[in-house]
């Protein structure tokens, strides 16, 4: 197989070269690291070497400038070897794939602007893709019917009014989470908890809070059938992944998740919440907020207006959102992460506590504040 | 299909062809060499006589240059790369653009062609955009086409009308760019001034009001033919406006623009902070103040020493990127 010589990047300045000479004629023999022509850039002439023994083919003509890249000529192991151009064409069977975007930018911008949420807008036009044109006609029909199925009305959830028909809850998870649910139904009237599952078999029997711990997850069905339970709420919290399996392994058979939100949340207005919630004491849910599914929001949890979070989020103590932060799915925040406005973390992220957003964070990422070290130890 | 470089080459053939006044000096102009960008490649063959080969002495032969402007020629002296031009700043601006003012009968038809602009991995000292420093100068006109303009049409203009200096940028990444025309997604017209310089509007849509303005000139315009395009597709209505005379920037031609799209952005590749972009910029808060939808955006490159290794470079200059995540931010504000 005979070995090309081509062009080479001399500098960067110059994407060609000129070929002067040839220091050997057509077929001669020439050893490894010979100096077999002479090219000449803008800057200098310079050698090219031979990079292995073998006979000389001339394949360009001299005096002409080549691109860098361009087969100039060929080393083989006989006088009678074929040479020809193709031998150097690399194969590009390139197939690109063509993946239609579910929206335009143009739509997505209309949509932050106008607080649409585009994935559900995605769901109800599953085959097309939306555009500026479609986002104006959501926005027209809003405005002609006034948005009662954005807002849910916070006052009458929690109002204490003792003839309502309670909610009745199971516990997913027998930790501190399990707690904490506890403990905030117990200031609301429209929601009680029957009872708290978990898969440590050496929890079951036990009491949390005076509600037992019936057994493991398996029993769910069971008491779905029996009708002992009207919703779930998860407090499973250490494993996203775990979390999100959860809820979608039950939505699927059927059986719904409560929004959890302790009284003393504050829902504005035009705020649109999924199913399977929990809010801790002290949060803010700005007006124009989207949440999704399956949010787990720990004590002083601050969403300012418009900001889109997705589903299966996690979110410790004290974290603040500004404005219009974008938040996908499973995404994982320490205690008292700030973000700020306009912020879009990609979905699987992890922000470790304390951090400061001030840019976007791509899916996948892991934040972590460096400038908390130990820098001095005392003694 | 015609090059910028082929286009400015072609504006100087005419003129030395037509008007005896021209000579042109600089250093390596002549052939073989033809110039470092071979601008003047073939003329001093065409034009025995008329290129005058120089020292490497900038300060100098800008003198030169203004000797011959004052005694009735029309020199157009290339600076090889426009980082030199420091070494002519006191000629400019202590002589040439001075001498109308302070002598009566006084003309000082002067050009001074530069290349400036990195992207090449020429390094620190041959990358830069060095016309801010020369912005504000009283009777300084600086003047770098786009390539949606044609170089070889404006320097005969220059010839033609001006009688004080004139700098000529060029972008070197652009030599080697076809001038753009209209296609199916793109639309460029030519807006004239008096004085007969274009202002370049670009359009990427037909119907409808601009989302945004992006204000520009010279080498950045290398970026929009794909920008602009890539954001037609994303229904993203750009109109882009490229003067080619930078200083003084026609301000009442880029006013209506920013004003129909409420939302600018403007780019140049020189250094952050006190630049062209901000000072175009300070004209259009001056003239739509409460009238734009939200601040302009300024996208320049960074404040920082150009790296050769060409990775870093290209994380240092202006990018089509930088442009593009200016375009949103800008649009996604309220």
């Amino acid at each position: 197989m005979a070995i090309t010589i081509s062009m080479p990047l001399l500098n960067v300045n110059d994407d060609s070269a000129i070929l002067v000479r040839w220091l050997y004629p057509e077929g001669a023999m020439v050893n490894k690291d010979e100096a077999i022509c002479i090219v000449e850039t803008t800057k200098s002439a310079v050698d090219l070497y031979a990079e292995a023994n073998g006979i000389l083919r001339h394949l360009s003509p001299t005096g002409i400038a080549y691109k860098t890249g361009t087969v100039i000529g060929f080393l083989t192991q006989s006088v009678e070897e074929e040479v020809s151009v193709l031998d150097a064409v690399v194969e590009t069977t390139e197939n690109p794939t063509v993946i239609t975007p579910k929206w335009t930018r143009k739509a997505q911008i209309l949509a932050q602007r106008f607080g649409i949420d585009l994935n559900l807008l995605a769901a109800q036009y599953p085959d097309v893709s939306i555009t500026e044109e479609l986002i104006k006609q959501v926005v027209a029909q809003h405005q002609s019917t006034p948005s009662a199925e954005i807002a849910i009305e916070p006052s009458l959830q929690h109002q204490h009014s003792w003839g309502i028909t309670q909610e009745r809850i199971l516990i997913l998870g027998g930790g501190g989470g399990a707690a904490l649910v506890l403990d905030i139904l117990s200031s609301i009237a429209s929601q009680t908890a029957i009872g708290v599952l978990d898969n440590n078999s050496s929890l079951v029997g036990a009491k949390i809070l005076g509600t037992d711990v019936l057994g493991d997850f398996s029993l769910v069905m069971q008491l779905w059938q029996e009708k002992k339970f009207d919703s779930l709420i998860s407090t499973v919290v250490r494993d996203i992944d775990d979390r999100a399996a959860i809820f979608e392994r039950f939505t699927q058979l059927g059986i719904p998740f409560a929004n959890v939100i302790a009284p003393s949340v504050a829902i504005r207005q035009n705020v649109k919440i999924g199913t399977g919630n929990l809010i801790v004491h002290g949060g803010y849910i700005a007006t124009g907020v989207h949440l999704g599914n399956n949010n787990f929001l720990a004590a002083g949890t601050y969403i300012e207006h418009h900001s889109v979070i997705g589903n299966h989020c996690t979110f410790g103590p004290r974290t603040s959102l500004s404005g219009r932060v974008t938040v996908a799915d499973r995404v994982k925040f320490g205690t008292q992460v700030a973000v700020e406005p306009f912020i879009e973390i990609g979905t699987k992220s992890v922000v470790a506590s304390g951090v400061v957003l001030t840019s976007h964070v791509p899916a996948h990422s892991i934040v972590k504040n460096t400038t908390s070290v130990v820098i001095r130890h005392a003694r | 299909m015609p090059t910028y470089l082929k286009e400015l080459q072609q504006g100087l053939f005419t003129l030395l062809t037509n008007d005896q006044r021209i000579i042109l000096l600089g250093e390596d102009i002549i052939d073989p060499y033809g110039g470092a960008f071979k601008v003047t490649a073939g003329l001093s063959t065409q034009f025995p006589g008329r290129l005058i080969t120089t020292p490497i002495a900038e300060a100098g032969i800008t003198g030169v240059a203004v000797g011959l402007a004052l005694r009735g020629y029309v020199p157009i002296l290339e600076i090889m790369f426009g980082d030199f031009l420091t070494l002519c700043a006191d000629q400019i601006i202590n002589h040439a653009t001075k001498f109308s003012s302070m002598y009566s009968a006084v003309s000082c038809p002067l050009i001074i062609r530069s290349p400036m602009g990195g992207g090449r991995g020429y390094g620190p000292t041959h990358s830069q955009s060095l016309e801010k420093l020369f912005l504000g100068t009283p009777h300084l006109k600086i003047i770098s086409p786009s390539n949606f303009h044609n170089p070889g049409r404006t320097i005969q203009q220059i010839v033609q009308y001006e009688s004080n200096p004139v700098l000529f940028i060029e972008h070197k990444l652009l030599y080697s760019e076809f001038l753009q025309v209209s296609n199916e997604i793109i639309h460029v017209n030519l807006q004239s001034s008096e004085e007969g310089y274009h202002t370049a509007i670009i359009k990427n849509y037909t119907v409808g009001n601009p989302d945004l303005c992006l204000i520009s000139y010279g080498g950045t315009s290398r970026f929009l033919p794909k920008l602009l395009t890539d954001l037609a597709v994303e229904e993203v209505r750009i109109i882009a406006v490229l003067p080619e005379v930078i200083d003084p920037a026609p301000i009442d031609i880029l006013v209506p623009y920013a004003a129909a799209a409420r939302r600018v952005v403007i780019a140049e590749e020189s250094t952050a902070d006190f630049g062209w972009a901000v000072g175009i910029a300070g004209m259009l808060y001056e003239k739509l103040w409460k009238q734009l939808d939200c601040p302009i955006k300024v996208v320049t490159s960074e404040r920082c020493v150009i790296p050769t290794a060409s990775e870093q470079e290209k994380e240092v200059l202006i990018s089509a990127l930088k442009i593009e995540n200016a375009i949103m931010e800008v649009l996604s504000w309220l």
